[in-house]
């Protein structure tokens, strides 16, 4: 059905990418400016800068959702009552509705991505192997299920106010900014970064982008998987906590 | 006067609406300045690794980035009402606006004042007045009046731009991506436009002139805008706001009324 919704506003679906395809085209050319000159910036080569937007843009839809029926306004609406009279998870529910539109959207990106792969002929370089490809899946899959589980509560929010719009806008560009996507987060400078990497979204595109670059290095990779196993445990147990009191402070209110 | 009135009105109106949702206000606020402060983090980590970035040095490259910044608020503080068009049309709502003594185009763009916007430039204008006070080169009031011309001439560019979504919510009645595709667009014209290809210059200058809107204020104040570019600039801004506003009034005769 998520992904019948998609298609069915056809030119909703395309604007929102050629505006994803801007962005990647703009970061393109960005890196690619900064490293002209040299060859490289900030400890990366320009290939596995070009390399780094590319993946970016392609698991941008694997981990970023937009919870696209909006659990926070149906709680404010009440809708959300319907939910509780289901034999099923709510958590679930929304997860496996998300994953149609998800589906189509890395369908997308990765079109995208081959296009701009086949104009400007990258060399990525697939400097991960083995056990490395094995972690960048780990990685990658923990980032999916960390970024899930924090969007679903800054959602539940919507329990205890109906002024939760702001709250999700705020959350959207601390993840955009703080997770990698527009930079690779060791460009700024050591105070900023220190501060970057306190914050569990560094975990979510950033991490597993430099895994597959084999820009990790090989002693950090245990403490870096570590601390996203105990990141996503963090985030099991704030959703089990936020979910039970939600539901206590929950009225009804709209229907 | 009778429209500067009804604006004054609908201004209150949106303060109050944004003072009894102080919570969501305070937070989108903090959203916007966490946008604006890592974008500008991104652009001064840049010089930690070069000198200068596509020719420009740091306070160049954050004029640029100030400029984007004024012009983007500024529209999004007086046209934030074309951000629930689409949903005023689908709803049938936009009926309402046609039956006022007021132009409904007047309606639809200014119809809500984003008060946060408003308090957002603030900042924006004190840190560009500052980074134009670092600039190596002396600035005379000549630069600083070309400047504010450009400004004005990207203003007209951008409330064009707020039309031509408007009438593709006529047409399509599916459209308010179309809004902030542009929205998300806009930030080509953060940085300087020497980074893009030529055939993106381009196409940013006459299909979707954000350059023309955003980079051209600060190239002005530098003094590296050429005549022909200025003409093209009068030119493109003539063409945008004329072609937007016979395109909404040929709208408004194919508009059905369907949803109401």
């Amino acid at each position: 059905m998520s992904v019948a919704k998609q298609l069915a506003y056809r030119l909703n679906l395309l604007l929102g990418r050629f505006q994803s395809l801007i962005i990647l085209l703009l970061l393109y050319f960005l890196w690619t400016e900064v490293s002209r000159s040299t060859g490289q910036f900030a400890g990366l080569t320009s290939t596995e800068l070009v390399s780094y937007i590319l993946l970016v843009h392609l698991l941008r839809p694997v981990v970023f959702g937009s919870l696209s029926a909006g659990v926070a306004d149906e709680i404010n609406q009440g809708i959300f009552s319907t939910y509780l009279i289901k034999p099923m998870s709510h958590f679930w529910f929304c997860y496996w509705r998300e994953l149609g539109e998800r589906t189509v959207l890395f369908g997308a990106a990765t079109i995208e991505v081959l296009i701009i792969a086949f104009l400007i002929k990258p060399t990525m370089p697939l400097t991960v192997a083995g056990w490395g490809l094995v972690l960048f899946f780990i990685s990658l899959l923990i980032a999916h299920f960390l970024y899930v589980l924090l969007s679903y509560c800054i959602h539940l929010l919507a329990f205890w106010s109906r002024e939760a719009t702001g709250l999700r806008f705020l959350y959207y560009w601390l993840v955009e900014f703080s997770s990698g996507a527009y930079f690779p987060l060791h460009i700024v400078a050591p105070a900023a970064l220190l501060l970057l990497k306190i914050l569990p979204f560094n975990l979510m595109l950033y991490t597993p982008v430099m895994l597959f670059l084999g820009k990790v290095p090989a002693d950090t990779l245990l403490s870096i998987i570590l601390s996203q196993f105990g990141w996503l445990a963090v985030a099991v147990i704030l959703t089990a906590v936020i979910w039970k009191r939600g539901l206590r402070r929950y009225s009804g209110e709209g229907i | 006067m009778k429209y500067l009135r009804v604006w004054k009105q609908l201004t209150n109106c949106a303060f109050s609406t944004y003072a009894s949702n102080r919570i969501e206000s305070a937070t989108f606020l903090a959203a916007k300045l966490m946008r604006f402060g890592f974008l500008g983090l991104m652009i001064i980590s840049l010089f930690r690794f070069t000198a200068t970035f596509a020719g420009y040095t740091r306070y160049e490259a954050l004029l640029f980035f100030l400029t984007f910044n004024l012009v983007d608020v500024l529209s999004q503080a007086l046209f934030r009402g074309i951000y629930l068009f689409a949903r005023d049309v689908n709803r049938g709502n936009f009926d309402f606006a046609l039956t006022k003594p007021v132009s409904p185009l007047f309606l639809s763009l200014l119809r809500l004042t984003d008060i946060l916007d408003i308090i957002f430039l603030i900042p924006i204008i004190g840190l560009l007045l500052y980074v134009i006070t670092q600039l190596a080169i002396p600035i005379t009031v000549a630069m600083m009046l070309r400047f504010i011309f450009f400004l004005a001439v990207g203003f007209i560019i951008s409330v064009s731009i707020h039309i031509l979504s408007a009438v593709m919510t006529l047409w399509t009645l599916e459209s308010d991506n179309v809004i902030w595709f542009y929205r998300r667009a806009t930030v080509v014209g953060a940085f300087p436009p020497e980074i893009l290809a030529p055939g993106w210059q381009l196409f940013f200058t006459f299909v979707l002139p954000i350059i023309l809107m955003m980079s051209f204020p600060a190239k002005a104040l530098l003094g590296i805008l050429t005549p022909p570019q200025t003409f093209t600039a009068l030119a493109v801004a003539a063409f945008f706001f004329g072609g937007s506003l016979l395109l909404w009034r040929a709208s408004l005769k194919h508009y059905s009324s369907a949803s109401s």
